[in-house]
């Protein structure tokens, strides 16, 4: 579905990425790790359109999209959860999760039926669509963020770090409501830290250092492999 | 109503309009020529003024803003500040070249007045004025509230990475954005044609003052606006009725003063984006 091949792109005059290629099919749920300014958010600006690549190639389903401007990528279905969230702070959970389904805002039938699925994905929303979002919970924002990435029904979502500035408890909480996206059948590509807990959620994953794949595979082949382990994973196993 | 095209234009855009009373002029003198050239009704001349106005923003935005936007990555609100001053002072010459400086007025729109009680009465005019102000207000109101094109305006101002992502074009809520605070500043003038008559620096004095209406309640501040509007209206009359004639101004200027030393986001005190943040 998603394919990027040999992307290069830079802020001013620093190149931060390197050939990166990447895929991700139909319905999988894949993850990006690496440490901390290692490109991950990079190379999830620049399929978002946040970033213009100066090499390589983005396409989507078929369609090459690099360079093109972000409010044309989320029309084609890519949604992009950003580590800022980037909601709307003044207005309300409602709103937030209308101007979600932006792209599809004369489909009232389709506005009204991805409301109830997200109320349904997150039900601490139910009783509170009127309060504005910037008085909502840290964990609260994750989970509206992700929410409104998925009011267009997108065929893809990208989520950068939700694990970011959380406590455990709500990690695992962000985490949960993935899964279980994945479970419904949404694509996901997920960037993360977190390197042993997110392994044990996705299906497939990309390690990036320094701007570079240097690893890819399935997440149990990623688990066992030695210079991951040694890097990432230290000795002690965190079960999840 | 002038001051919340204003604030519109600086919570969204981020731009200081000193070009704002310009495009109040040009709907005083597009009722005027509507009116009385071509004898149109009152009631169609300022539909005519305020639809004028409408496309003079979107021309406005389109050939200078737009254009801006593309070239300038740093320092946006003093480049674009710089360019409204430089279309007021563009059109201020422009409307003296093609116009001349003759006032173009009319005593009236609408006949008779309005007995409110037996010794106070006013003009039909001002009455009809405003009206017309508070049903466009209330307007601007619904359609930012609950329309979704209004929420992709109240979402751009917010914040316009998260706008961007949810599929709203930027470069258009940019263009309408500006269009309806023209069309505002337009209404204004037309409706008012009767009391201020249209002429090459009619907009010097509006502008100053819902400037000052913005500043009081805090920039950026749509509905604080219109309250600021009342606040500074009665209090200017108050000045001009106990103090005598000429003190308006300086009772106005003194509470601006006195207010920014004491609250200095203003009396509604939203948060400013864009110059507290950069």
């Amino acid at each position: 579905m998603l394919q990027v091949t040999d992307l290069q792109a830079k802020y001013d005059t620093l190149q931060v990425l390197w050939d990166v290629s990447l895929n991700v099919s139909d319905g999988e749920f894949v993850a990006l790790i690496g440490p901390n300014g290692a490109g991950k958010t990079s190379t999830l600006r620049a399929i978002a359109g946040l970033v213009k690549p100066m090499g390589g190639e983005i396409q989507f389903i078929g369609e090459p999209i690099g360079g093109l401007p972000a409010h044309q990528i989320s029309r084609l279905g890519i949604s992009f959860v950003t580590e800022d969230l980037d909601l709307f702070e003044r207005m309300s959970v409602r709103d937030n999760l209308i101007l979600g389904a932006y792209n599809r805002r004369r489909d009232k039938g389709h506005i009204k039926k991805s409301l109830d699925y997200i109320l349904d994905l997150f039900p601490v929303f139910a009783q509170r669509e009127k309060q504005l979002a910037g008085t909502l919970s840290g964990g609260e924002r994750k989970m509206l963020a992700i929410g409104r990435g998925l009011m267009s029904a997108p065929r893809l979502i990208l989520v950068d770090e939700p694990s970011l500035g959380l406590a455990p408890k709500l990690v695992l909480a962000v985490f949960e409501a993935l899964r279980e996206l994945h479970q419904r059948g949404v694509t996901i590509l997920l960037v993360e830290q977190n390197v042993n807990s997110t392994l044990h959620l996705v299906d497939r994953g990309y390690v990036l250092e320094h701007g570079r794949i240097v690893l890819e595979g399935n997440s149990a082949d990623l688990l066992d492999n030695t210079y991951l382990q040694e890097t990432y994973l230290g000795t002690e196993e965190i079960p999840v | 109503m002038m001051a919340g095209g204003l604030a519109l234009l600086f919570g969204v855009m981020n731009i200081c309009n000193f070009a704002h009373g310009e495009l109040y002029i040009i709907g005083a003198y597009l009722a005027y020529f509507a009116h009385v050239t071509f004898g149109l009704n009152p009631i169609l001349a300022i539909l005519v003024a305020t639809l004028g106005s409408f496309i003079a923003g979107v021309l406005v935005e389109k050939v200078f803003f737009s254009t801006l936007r593309k070239r300038s990555k740093t320092d946006w609100v003093m480049n674009a500040f710089l360019v409204t001053l430089g279309i007021s002072v563009m059109f201020q010459n422009g409307a003296q070249l093609v116009w001349g400086v003759k006032y173009r007025g009319i005593t009236q729109y609408w006949e008779g007045n309005i007995q409110i009680t037996p010794r106070m009465a006013i003009a039909a005019d001002r009455a009809i004025a405003f009206l017309i102000s508070i049903g466009a207000i209330i307007l601007l109101w619904w359609f930012m509230r609950k329309t979704t094109l209004g929420k992709a305006i109240r979402a751009v101002s917010q914040n316009e990475r998260g706008a961007m992502l949810v599929g709203i074009d930027l470069n258009r809520i940019h263009t309408l954005t500006f269009a309806l605070g023209s069309m505002l500043a337009g209404l204004g003038g037309a409706s008012l044609l009767s009391l201020i008559p249209a002429y090459p620096f009619a907009g010097v004095k509006p502008n100053i003052r819902s400037w000052f209406v913005v500043t009081v309640v805090g920039l950026g501040n749509v509905g604080g606006s219109i309250a600021g509007g009342f606040i500074v209206g009665l209090l200017e009359s108050l000045a001009y009725y106990f103090l005598g004639q000429g003190w308006q101004d300086v009772a106005s200027l003194v509470m601006l003063m006195v207010l920014l030393l004491l609250k200095p986001s203003g009396l509604f005190g939203s948060e400013v984006k864009g110059v507290l943040e950069r």
